[in-house]
């Protein structure tokens, strides 16, 4: 047994570098929305806001992508820790970035189709839906090598993003804490 | 000479900048304590509630019988139009005293008024004479209240008298940012109506846990309100609501403005239980053809079903505000120090294809409101068919209390309360929630009204024309006359057409 809480933590944490990448890929989902979200308004607030206040609201939307960045990853590390290392530690690059994936697919679609009376049997559907879009490549990857890596050389190449990204919501955070002090 | 400005004189001087930084609020309170026997304004601002469901006005179904009774102690407005047919406008246009197109708050995405009309409201008028007070249920009126809340001595959170808060940008953090933030977050991070969430994975997360919420408490209410409960930008109790109300009338300690914009009766229509099953009389209104600029074209029965909710919502909503009328402003004795001010920002459609109020459509049901106004101890009723506007009622309430009207106002003393009827005064409405704040207006539906006729313009890339219609013979607008083109509809073109260079001619590119 695990003599510490500090060692418990190191014992089931996911390696740093597989962490590192599914970071990548939650801040490329959730900016990558953000920001499609942000161009779609653009027309709209052109007509009621000067270019300040629309940057203003940029950093807003920003700053929350990187918080909610921060949360979708932590959340996939959470499940790490206190799930079974063979359910989703072990692999966690892979099986971290398809739930995340799963996760927005399911969420982007409910955005458009979900009414605001829901049915229980609507809502239980998307989320069978979710776990077969997430269970499905886990297993391709998990025995087709060639697959895994490739998915792995993408992540990698995703990393590009994260460069841009969370610079840019940092200085976005920053932004919305002086307005918030002024 | 020595020209030298001596050291010492200088602190001396420096010495009564505090004095002159007390002087401002000193004079004020001074003004206010001077007027301590001025009446106390009260303006209730329902929102979507159009004057052709009232039976006031000649609607067939008895809708709000305890406003009725009230009316019988006030000035009663038939024919008010506001100038805009949804809040963002409409709201800005009874604050300022401004017409849409020089408060420039004409998109639903408004951040406010026109930095140049900031001072420009009903509480900077009155902030001599009144402390005030802001409160507005409908966070698209609330973003007005944050807009002048340095004139406001009392804020009330939009979320104060609901079940739930669920806006973000009312969180006490925002508070230096409030504007801004509600931009950020209700309009487009978290989006709880149409439309996708900036937030990938909270907002969905958030819509779902408010919808889950929002079930839990309509079963818990569901005796109360069989048809849901109401729901502004939170689950909301009509019994609340004037519970709070009545709650901030009562710490009034001097002569206060208050301003108090509530949601009903806003879709979705939520009746009480003993209001549900009203108007079960059979009566059908009249059959209107949809019109070209209909989005929704709903059929005719789902236009029924609705009118009738909102009938009975009205009814509802008319038993609640009864006990305030009754409990709290008549038994207290505070109608007789106080001016009681009935209105709305825009009405609402049940015809022509359309129901509700997001609609491009402006025929007469969308843009006619109630308005009616009583006078401390006033015990008789006085009628007044004269066209009027909604930006009539500031400069009407700073008359009403001494202070003259101020000179940026667009709006006229209301006849009967220091101005005249004058029939030929043309009131105008707008709707061009396509438009932008910064440039000239090219989109919209305008209606310009006078001598008992209405000309309705409608400019759109894919639709564009004219009706026209003799309100007094033809109340319905069933009768388009523009085709037959009489003089006076030719006149008000011009005179529209004119108002409408007017208007642009600063935005024109030289």
């Amino acid at each position: 047994m695990f003599k510490t809480i500090p060692d418990f933590f190191k014992r089931r944490l996911p390696a740093r570098n597989e962490t590192l990448l599914v970071l990548s890929l939650a801040a490329f989902l959730v900016f990558s929305w953000s920001l499609r979200t942000l161009f779609y308004q653009a027309p709209a607030f052109i007509l009621s806001y000067n270019l300040w206040e629309i940057l203003s609201i940029a950093a807003y939307m920003l700053a929350f992508a990187l918080l909610e960045t921060l949360l979708a990853t932590l959340f996939t590390v959470v499940l790490a820790v206190i799930l079974p290392a063979v359910l989703f530690r072990d692999g966690f690059a892979c099986k971290a970035s398809f739930a995340l994936l799963a996760a927005a697919a399911i969420s982007i679609h409910l955005q458009f189709v979900m009414t605001n009376q829901p049915k229980t049997n609507f809502l239980l559907l998307e989320l069978g839906r979710g776990f077969a879009l997430w269970l499905v490549p886990v297993l391709l990857t998990r025995y087709v090598g060639f697959l895994r890596k490739i998915v792995l050389d993408v992540l990698d190449r995703l990393t590009i993003f994260s460069y841009l990204y969370l610079p840019l919501g940092i200085i976005s955070l920053l932004v919305v804490i002086v307005r918030l002090l002024w | 000479m020595n020209s030298k400005f001596p050291r010492r004189d200088f602190l001396k001087l420096m010495a009564l900048a505090p004095a002159a930084l007390a002087a401002r609020p000193l004079v004020s309170a001074l003004e206010k304590a001077r007027a301590a026997d001025a009446p106390h304004i009260l303006v209730f601002v329902f929102d979507a509630w159009t004057a052709h469901n009232l039976q006031l006005h000649g609607y067939p179904r008895r809708t709000m019988p305890n406003l009725e009774r009230f009316a019988e102690r006030c000035f009663v407005y038939h024919n008010h139009y506001s100038t805009g047919s949804f809040t963002v406008p409409g709201t800005a246009s009874l604050l300022t005293g401004l017409y849409p197109w020089t408060h420039r708050a004409v998109q639903l995405t408004a951040g406010g008024v026109a930095p140049a009309h900031r001072d420009h409201n009903i509480f900077a008028a009155l902030a001599g004479s009144h402390s005030a007070l802001g409160y507005s249920q409908n966070p698209y009126a609330d973003i007005f209240l944050y807009q002048f809340e340095k004139y406001l001595d009392t804020y009330l959170a939009e979320g104060q008298f609901n079940l739930e808060r669920r806006s973000l940008s009312s969180l006490p953090i925002f508070k230096n940012d409030a504007q801004i933030a509600f931009a950020s977050f209700e309009n487009n991070i978290i989006r709880n109506g149409k439309g996708t969430s900036g937030s990938l994975f909270w907002g969905m997360i958030s819509r779902l846990a408010g919808l889950a919420n929002y079930a839990a408490i309509r079963k818990a209410h569901l005796k109360q309100y069989p048809t849901g409960v109401p729901i502004a930008s939170g689950v909301f109790l009509l019994d609340d609501l004037v519970d709070g109300m009545t709650n901030a009338i009562r710490e009034f300690d001097s002569p206060t403005l208050a301003y108090f914009h509530v949601f009903p009766p806003h879709e979705p229509y939520a009746p009480k239980k003993e209001y549900a099953s009203l108007f079960d009389d059979g009566w059908v209104p009249l059959e209107k053809p949809t019109h070209p600029l209909s989005r929704a074209r709903h059929p005719w029965e789902e236009i029924l079903y609705n009118r009738l909710r909102y009938d009975q919502y009205l009814a509802a909503w008319d038993a609640e505000f009864a006990r305030l009328l009754d409990n709290t402003l008549e038994t207290s004795g505070l109608l007789d120090n106080s001016i009681v001010i009935l209105t709305s920002d825009h009405g609402e459609l049940f015809e022509r294809g359309e129901i509700g109020h997001n609609t491009f459509v402006l025929s007469s049901p969308v843009v006619r409101v109630p308005l009616l106004i009583s006078l401390p101890g006033q015990s008789q009723r006085t009628d007044v068919h004269a066209f009027t506007s909604s930006v009539d009622l500031l400069p009407t309430i700073a008359s009403l209390v001494g202070a003259p009207p101020p000179a940026w106002t667009e709006g006229r003393l209301l006849p009967g309360l220091g101005g005249e009827a004058d029939p030929n005064r043309a009131v105008y409405s707008i709707d061009a929630k396509t438009a932008s704040a910064f440039s000239a207006i090219s989109q919209f539906s305008i209606s310009i009204t006078k001598q008992n006729h209405r000309l309705i313009h409608y400019q759109y890339p894919y639709y564009s024309g004219f009706e026209f219609y003799n309100m007094e013979d033809d109340p319905e607008e069933m009768n388009d006359l523009y085709p037959s083109e009489p003089a006076l509809a030719k006149q008000m073109k011009d005179e529209l057409l004119q108002k409408i260079e007017e208007f642009n001619r600063p935005y024109q590119k030289k």
